[in-house]
Protein backbone atom coordinates (compact mmCIF):
# COMPACT_ATOMS: atom_id res chain seq x y z
CA UNK A 1 0.00 0.00 0.00
CA UNK A 2 2.70 2.38 0.70
CA UNK A 3 4.55 1.75 -2.47
CA UNK A 4 1.30 2.64 -4.19
CA UNK A 5 1.54 6.44 -2.31
CA UNK A 6 5.20 6.63 -2.12
CA UNK A 7 7.00 7.26 -5.75
CA UNK A 8 11.08 7.49 -5.30
CA UNK A 9 12.34 8.58 -8.51
CA UNK A 10 16.14 8.47 -9.03
CA UNK A 11 19.22 6.95 -10.49
CA UNK A 12 21.74 6.29 -7.37
CA UNK A 13 23.38 2.53 -8.51
CA UNK A 14 23.33 -0.48 -5.81
CA UNK A 15 25.86 0.44 -3.57
CA UNK A 16 26.35 4.05 -4.30
CA UNK A 17 25.91 5.12 -1.02
CA UNK A 18 26.45 4.18 2.40
CA UNK A 19 24.66 6.65 4.50
CA UNK A 20 21.60 8.73 3.68
CA UNK A 21 21.11 11.95 5.27
CA UNK A 22 17.87 13.25 6.27
CA UNK A 23 17.28 16.88 6.81
CA UNK A 24 13.52 17.62 6.55
CA UNK A 25 11.70 20.40 7.90
CA UNK A 26 11.34 20.47 12.37
CA UNK A 27 12.50 22.67 15.31
CA UNK A 28 14.70 25.32 14.46
CA UNK A 29 14.77 24.12 10.65
CA UNK A 30 18.07 22.44 12.18
CA UNK A 31 17.98 19.45 9.53
CA UNK A 32 16.75 21.77 6.61
CA UNK A 33 19.49 24.49 7.31
CA UNK A 34 22.92 21.64 7.92
CA UNK A 35 21.91 19.11 5.11
CA UNK A 36 21.21 22.16 3.03
CA UNK A 37 24.79 23.94 3.74
CA UNK A 38 25.77 20.17 3.49
CA UNK A 39 25.23 19.64 -0.36
CA UNK A 40 26.37 22.98 -1.02
CA UNK A 41 29.52 22.88 0.26
CA UNK A 42 30.21 18.96 -0.63
CA UNK A 43 28.74 19.86 -4.14
CA UNK A 44 26.51 16.64 -4.09
CA UNK A 45 24.29 16.33 -7.11
CA UNK A 46 20.55 16.43 -7.69
CA UNK A 47 20.05 12.93 -8.35
CA UNK A 48 16.00 12.41 -8.02
CA UNK A 49 13.00 13.08 -5.92
CA UNK A 50 10.06 12.22 -4.11
CA UNK A 51 6.34 12.28 -5.17
CA UNK A 52 2.87 11.48 -3.54
CA UNK A 53 -0.34 12.10 -4.17
CA UNK A 54 -0.59 13.24 -0.50
CA UNK A 55 1.81 16.16 -1.44
CA UNK A 56 0.67 19.28 -2.53
CA UNK A 57 0.52 20.25 -6.29
CA UNK A 58 3.86 22.26 -5.66
CA UNK A 59 7.26 23.17 -7.59
CA UNK A 60 9.97 24.88 -6.76
CA UNK A 61 10.95 27.56 -9.97
CA UNK A 62 14.81 28.43 -9.54
CA UNK A 63 16.77 29.69 -12.44
CA UNK A 64 13.36 29.25 -14.50
CA UNK A 65 14.09 25.49 -13.87
CA UNK A 66 10.85 23.35 -12.25
CA UNK A 67 12.29 21.11 -9.00
CA UNK A 68 10.31 19.33 -7.22
CA UNK A 69 10.17 19.78 -3.42
CA UNK A 70 11.39 16.74 -1.63
CA UNK A 71 14.70 15.96 -3.67
CA UNK A 72 17.50 13.34 -3.07
CA UNK A 73 21.26 14.47 -3.92
CA UNK A 74 24.40 12.07 -3.90
CA UNK A 75 28.19 12.44 -3.86
CA UNK A 76 30.92 9.74 -3.11
CA UNK A 77 29.05 7.52 0.09
CA UNK A 78 26.36 9.95 1.11
CA UNK A 79 23.49 10.33 0.02
CA UNK A 80 20.91 13.70 1.41
CA UNK A 81 16.90 14.36 1.47
CA UNK A 82 15.70 17.46 2.00
CA UNK A 83 12.35 18.99 1.81
CA UNK A 84 11.15 22.63 0.97
CA UNK A 85 7.70 21.91 3.15
CA UNK A 86 7.08 20.04 6.41
CA UNK A 87 6.59 16.83 5.97
CA UNK A 88 2.74 16.54 5.79
CA UNK A 89 1.05 14.41 8.54
CA UNK A 90 -0.98 11.82 6.76
CA UNK A 91 2.49 10.82 4.60
CA UNK A 92 4.51 10.26 7.76
CA UNK A 93 4.13 7.17 8.12
CA UNK A 94 3.86 5.61 4.29
CA UNK A 95 7.18 8.28 3.91
CA UNK A 96 9.10 6.04 6.65
CA UNK A 97 8.07 2.76 5.76
CA UNK A 98 8.97 3.25 1.72
CA UNK A 99 12.35 5.30 2.73
CA UNK A 100 13.35 1.76 4.81
CA UNK A 101 12.47 -0.52 1.68
CA UNK A 102 14.39 1.68 -0.61
CA UNK A 103 17.67 1.74 1.61
CA UNK A 104 17.67 -1.48 2.13
CA UNK A 105 16.94 -1.89 -1.81
CA UNK A 106 19.87 0.34 -2.58
CA UNK A 107 22.45 -1.14 -0.22
CA UNK A 108 22.17 2.39 2.36
CA UNK A 109 23.76 1.28 5.71
CA UNK A 110 23.01 3.75 7.80
CA UNK A 111 20.08 7.17 7.92
CA UNK A 112 21.10 10.05 9.81
CA UNK A 113 18.31 11.90 10.57
CA UNK A 114 19.19 15.85 11.55
CA UNK A 115 16.82 17.93 13.66
CA UNK A 116 16.59 20.13 16.52
CA UNK A 117 15.65 19.54 20.69
CA UNK A 118 13.39 22.45 21.63
CA UNK A 119 15.27 24.34 24.50
CA UNK A 120 13.37 26.99 26.23
CA UNK A 121 16.59 28.57 27.30
CA UNK A 122 18.42 28.68 24.03
CA UNK A 123 19.10 32.38 24.23
CA UNK A 124 21.30 31.95 27.55
CA UNK A 125 23.18 29.08 25.16
CA UNK A 126 25.99 29.87 23.31
CA UNK A 127 27.24 26.71 22.28
CA UNK A 128 24.43 24.39 22.11
CA UNK A 129 24.76 20.45 22.40
CA UNK A 130 24.52 17.80 19.90
CA UNK A 131 22.95 14.75 21.15
CA UNK A 132 21.86 11.11 19.39
CA UNK A 133 19.63 8.51 19.51
CA UNK A 134 19.64 5.20 17.60
CA UNK A 135 18.00 2.55 16.54
CA UNK A 136 19.94 -0.07 18.39
CA UNK A 137 22.46 0.20 21.25
CA UNK A 138 25.73 -0.68 19.39
CA UNK A 139 25.03 2.18 16.50
CA UNK A 140 24.33 4.62 19.39
CA UNK A 141 27.33 3.96 21.17
CA UNK A 142 29.58 4.22 17.46
CA UNK A 143 27.79 7.73 17.07
CA UNK A 144 28.56 9.14 20.30
CA UNK A 145 32.07 7.88 20.42
CA UNK A 146 32.97 8.81 16.69
CA UNK A 147 31.78 12.21 17.14
CA UNK A 148 31.94 12.75 21.22
CA UNK A 149 28.60 14.43 21.78
CA UNK A 150 26.18 12.74 24.22
CA UNK A 151 23.33 10.25 24.42
CA UNK A 152 19.59 11.46 23.82
CA UNK A 153 18.64 9.66 27.09
CA UNK A 154 14.90 10.15 28.31
CA UNK A 155 12.03 12.12 26.55
CA UNK A 156 9.84 11.88 23.75
CA UNK A 157 10.53 12.32 20.14
CA UNK A 158 7.35 12.81 17.71
CA UNK A 159 7.15 13.33 13.62
CA UNK A 160 9.03 11.78 10.56
CA UNK A 161 12.20 11.83 12.68
CA UNK A 162 10.40 9.43 15.11
CA UNK A 163 8.77 6.69 12.92
CA UNK A 164 12.37 6.66 11.16
CA UNK A 165 13.94 5.39 13.95
CA UNK A 166 10.82 3.16 14.78
CA UNK A 167 10.98 1.58 11.91
CA UNK A 168 14.67 1.00 11.94
CA UNK A 169 14.09 -0.44 15.36
CA UNK A 170 11.42 -2.92 14.10
CA UNK A 171 13.43 -3.84 10.85
CA UNK A 172 16.78 -4.00 12.61
CA UNK A 173 18.28 -1.28 10.27
CA UNK A 174 20.47 1.60 11.71
CA UNK A 175 18.55 4.80 11.85
CA UNK A 176 20.69 7.45 14.23
CA UNK A 177 18.74 10.99 14.99
CA UNK A 178 20.88 13.83 16.34
CA UNK A 179 19.78 16.48 18.00
CA UNK A 180 20.95 19.96 18.71
CA UNK A 181 19.74 22.05 21.32
CA UNK A 182 17.39 24.55 19.41
CA UNK A 183 14.86 27.65 19.32
CA UNK A 184 11.48 25.95 19.23
CA UNK A 185 9.89 28.54 17.22
CA UNK A 186 13.11 29.96 14.95
CA UNK A 187 15.23 29.15 12.18
CA UNK A 188 18.37 28.49 14.21
CA UNK A 189 21.64 28.56 12.28
CA UNK A 190 23.98 28.64 15.16
CA UNK A 191 21.91 25.34 16.28
CA UNK A 192 22.89 24.01 12.43
CA UNK A 193 26.37 25.16 12.82
CA UNK A 194 27.08 22.95 15.89
CA UNK A 195 24.90 20.15 13.75
CA UNK A 196 27.55 20.49 11.18
CA UNK A 197 30.93 20.32 12.88
CA UNK A 198 29.26 17.16 14.61
CA UNK A 199 28.67 15.49 10.97
CA UNK A 200 32.01 17.10 10.35
CA UNK A 201 33.51 15.03 12.90
CA UNK A 202 31.21 11.56 11.91
CA UNK A 203 32.08 12.06 8.06
CA UNK A 204 35.67 12.95 8.83
CA UNK A 205 35.27 15.71 6.05
CA UNK A 206 36.28 18.83 6.93
CA UNK A 207 33.29 21.75 6.78
CA UNK A 208 33.81 25.38 7.73
CA UNK A 209 30.80 26.80 8.89
CA UNK A 210 31.82 30.67 9.12
CA UNK A 211 29.75 31.43 6.02
CA UNK A 212 27.04 29.90 7.26
CA UNK A 213 27.31 31.78 10.59
CA UNK A 214 28.20 35.09 8.64
CA UNK A 215 24.83 34.87 6.67
CA UNK A 216 22.85 33.63 9.47
CA UNK A 217 20.87 36.56 9.80
CA UNK A 218 20.08 36.74 6.54
CA UNK A 219 18.44 32.87 6.74
CA UNK A 220 16.74 33.45 9.55
CA UNK A 221 14.63 36.21 7.30
CA UNK A 222 14.54 34.39 4.55
CA UNK A 223 13.08 30.89 6.09
CA UNK A 224 10.68 32.65 8.18
CA UNK A 225 7.96 31.43 5.90
CA UNK A 226 8.91 27.98 5.95
CA UNK A 227 9.57 27.98 9.71
CA UNK A 228 6.01 29.95 10.42
CA UNK A 229 4.55 26.52 8.40
CA UNK A 230 6.67 24.18 10.16
CA UNK A 231 5.37 25.77 13.55
CA UNK A 232 2.04 25.02 12.33
CA UNK A 233 3.41 21.49 11.35
CA UNK A 234 4.79 20.99 14.63
CA UNK A 235 1.89 21.78 16.60
CA UNK A 236 -0.51 19.10 15.05
CA UNK A 237 2.44 16.41 15.85
CA UNK A 238 2.08 17.49 19.32
CA UNK A 239 6.23 18.43 18.95
CA UNK A 240 5.96 20.05 22.55
CA UNK A 241 5.65 16.55 24.05
CA UNK A 242 9.36 16.71 23.30
CA UNK A 243 9.52 18.73 26.35
CA UNK A 244 8.19 16.65 28.62
CA UNK A 245 9.46 13.89 30.77
CA UNK A 246 8.06 10.30 30.77
CA UNK A 247 7.00 9.06 33.40
CA UNK A 248 9.12 6.47 35.28
CA UNK A 249 8.57 2.87 33.99
CA UNK A 250 9.15 0.16 36.15
CA UNK B 1 -28.78 -1.25 19.11
CA UNK B 2 -26.07 1.24 17.87
CA UNK B 3 -24.67 0.53 14.48
CA UNK B 4 -20.92 0.81 15.67
CA UNK B 5 -19.68 0.86 11.72
CA UNK B 6 -22.40 3.48 10.85
CA UNK B 7 -21.06 5.72 14.32
CA UNK B 8 -17.32 5.23 13.43
CA UNK B 9 -17.84 6.19 9.52
CA UNK B 10 -19.30 9.29 10.73
CA UNK B 11 -16.96 10.27 13.70
CA UNK B 12 -13.95 9.75 10.88
CA UNK B 13 -15.85 12.44 8.43
CA UNK B 14 -16.42 14.85 11.03
CA UNK B 15 -12.70 14.65 12.29
CA UNK B 16 -11.92 14.81 7.87
CA UNK B 17 -14.08 17.76 8.13
CA UNK B 18 -12.58 19.94 10.98
CA UNK B 19 -8.97 18.93 9.85
CA UNK B 20 -9.96 20.56 6.26
CA UNK B 21 -11.79 23.66 8.35
CA UNK B 22 -7.93 23.93 10.16
CA UNK B 23 -6.04 23.55 7.20
CA UNK B 24 -8.51 26.46 5.49
CA UNK B 25 -8.05 28.45 8.28
CA UNK B 26 -4.33 28.52 8.47
CA UNK B 27 -3.78 28.71 5.10
CA UNK B 28 -5.97 32.20 4.83
CA UNK B 29 -3.76 33.27 7.88
CA UNK B 30 -0.29 32.83 6.48
CA UNK B 31 -1.71 34.37 3.02
CA UNK B 32 -3.00 37.32 5.15
CA UNK B 33 0.55 37.95 6.86
CA UNK B 34 1.85 37.56 3.18
CA UNK B 35 -0.59 39.59 1.58
CA UNK B 36 -0.05 42.48 4.48
CA UNK B 37 4.15 42.31 4.26
CA UNK B 38 4.35 42.66 0.66
CA UNK B 39 1.57 45.42 0.62
CA UNK B 40 3.07 47.31 2.98
CA UNK B 41 6.53 46.35 1.99
CA UNK B 42 7.68 45.38 5.80
CA UNK B 43 8.48 42.26 7.25
CA UNK B 44 6.14 40.03 9.95
CA UNK B 45 8.53 39.08 12.56
CA UNK B 46 7.97 35.52 14.30
CA UNK B 47 7.39 35.71 17.47
CA UNK B 48 6.15 33.14 20.72
CA UNK B 49 4.25 33.88 23.85
CA UNK B 50 4.72 32.33 27.27
CA UNK B 51 2.86 33.02 30.45
CA UNK B 52 2.41 32.05 33.28
CA UNK B 53 -0.05 33.56 36.44
CA UNK B 54 2.82 36.34 37.24
CA UNK B 55 4.54 37.06 34.08
CA UNK B 56 4.03 37.01 30.07
CA UNK B 57 7.80 36.29 28.28
CA UNK B 58 7.35 37.79 24.61
CA UNK B 59 10.19 36.32 22.49
CA UNK B 60 10.21 38.12 18.91
CA UNK B 61 12.78 37.00 16.25
CA UNK B 62 14.24 40.16 14.99
CA UNK B 63 17.69 39.66 13.19
CA UNK B 64 19.93 42.34 11.39
CA UNK B 65 18.50 44.80 14.18
CA UNK B 66 20.68 47.52 16.04
CA UNK B 67 19.69 47.22 19.79
CA UNK B 68 19.70 51.14 19.98
CA UNK B 69 16.81 51.27 17.11
CA UNK B 70 13.94 49.29 18.38
CA UNK B 71 11.14 51.00 19.25
CA UNK B 72 9.29 48.89 21.61
CA UNK B 73 5.98 50.15 23.38
CA UNK B 74 3.00 49.55 26.06
CA UNK B 75 -0.13 51.16 24.46
CA UNK B 76 -2.75 50.20 27.02
CA UNK B 77 -3.21 46.27 26.81
CA UNK B 78 -1.12 45.89 23.61
CA UNK B 79 2.75 45.72 22.47
CA UNK B 80 4.21 47.40 19.72
CA UNK B 81 7.12 46.65 18.25
CA UNK B 82 9.21 48.65 15.16
CA UNK B 83 12.77 48.72 14.07
CA UNK B 84 14.78 48.64 10.62
CA UNK B 85 16.11 45.88 9.06
CA UNK B 86 19.22 46.16 8.25
CA UNK B 87 19.48 43.33 6.01
CA UNK B 88 19.11 43.37 2.42
CA UNK B 89 17.01 40.48 0.61
CA UNK B 90 17.81 39.00 -2.61
CA UNK B 91 13.81 40.76 -3.12
CA UNK B 92 14.86 44.00 -2.18
CA UNK B 93 11.72 44.18 0.18
CA UNK B 94 10.95 44.31 3.63
CA UNK B 95 13.19 47.03 5.59
CA UNK B 96 11.54 47.31 8.71
CA UNK B 97 9.49 45.00 11.10
CA UNK B 98 6.53 45.79 12.79
CA UNK B 99 4.16 43.87 14.89
CA UNK B 100 1.26 44.41 17.37
CA UNK B 101 0.60 42.03 20.16
CA UNK B 102 -2.47 42.00 22.33
CA UNK B 103 -2.49 40.90 25.85
CA UNK B 104 -5.45 39.84 27.12
CA UNK B 105 -4.88 40.31 31.10
CA UNK B 106 -3.73 43.64 32.60
CA UNK B 107 -0.30 44.18 33.22
CA UNK B 108 2.11 46.52 35.44
CA UNK B 109 3.56 49.06 32.15
CA UNK B 110 6.27 49.91 35.04
CA UNK B 111 7.21 46.19 35.41
CA UNK B 112 8.63 45.14 31.55
CA UNK B 113 12.35 44.65 31.31
CA UNK B 114 13.78 43.30 27.56
CA UNK B 115 16.85 42.36 26.11
CA UNK B 116 18.02 41.42 22.76
CA UNK B 117 20.65 38.95 21.79
CA UNK B 118 21.53 37.16 18.63
CA UNK B 119 18.69 38.59 17.02
CA UNK B 120 15.97 37.83 19.58
CA UNK B 121 14.14 40.33 21.57
CA UNK B 122 12.88 38.57 24.75
CA UNK B 123 10.92 40.72 26.98
CA UNK B 124 9.22 39.96 30.62
CA UNK B 125 5.79 41.75 31.43
CA UNK B 126 4.42 41.66 34.98
CA UNK B 127 0.68 40.72 35.32
CA UNK B 128 -1.51 43.19 37.14
CA UNK B 129 -1.56 41.11 40.80
CA UNK B 130 -4.76 40.07 41.50
CA UNK B 131 -5.41 40.08 45.30
CA UNK B 132 -5.27 36.87 47.30
CA UNK B 133 -7.18 35.56 49.92
CA UNK B 134 -5.67 32.29 52.28
CA UNK B 135 -8.26 29.83 52.62
CA UNK B 136 -8.48 28.03 55.94
CA UNK B 137 -8.26 23.92 55.60
CA UNK B 138 -10.77 22.69 58.05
Amino acid sequence: MDQDLINIVEDLPKGGARILLEGFPDVGLVGFISVSYMIEKLEMKEIGYIDSELLPPLVVINDSKVRNIIRLYHKDDIAALISEIPIPLPLIRPLGNSLIDWCKGKEIKEVISISGIAEPNRLDIDVPKVLAIASNKDFLDYLTHKIGIEKFDEGYLTGFKAELLKEGAKRNFNVALLLAQAHFNYPDPGAAAQMILSLSKLFDRKIDVTPLLKSAEMLKVQMRDLMRRTNENLIRLQKSKEMEVPPVYV
Amino acid sequence: MVNLSLWRKRFFSRIREIEEEIDRATEELFREIKEEELRRNYIIPLYNIRENEREYIISIDIPGVNKEDINLELQKDKLILEGPCNIKLPSGRGNCYKLAIELTEPIEPEKVRARYKNGVLEISILKKAEERRKIRIE
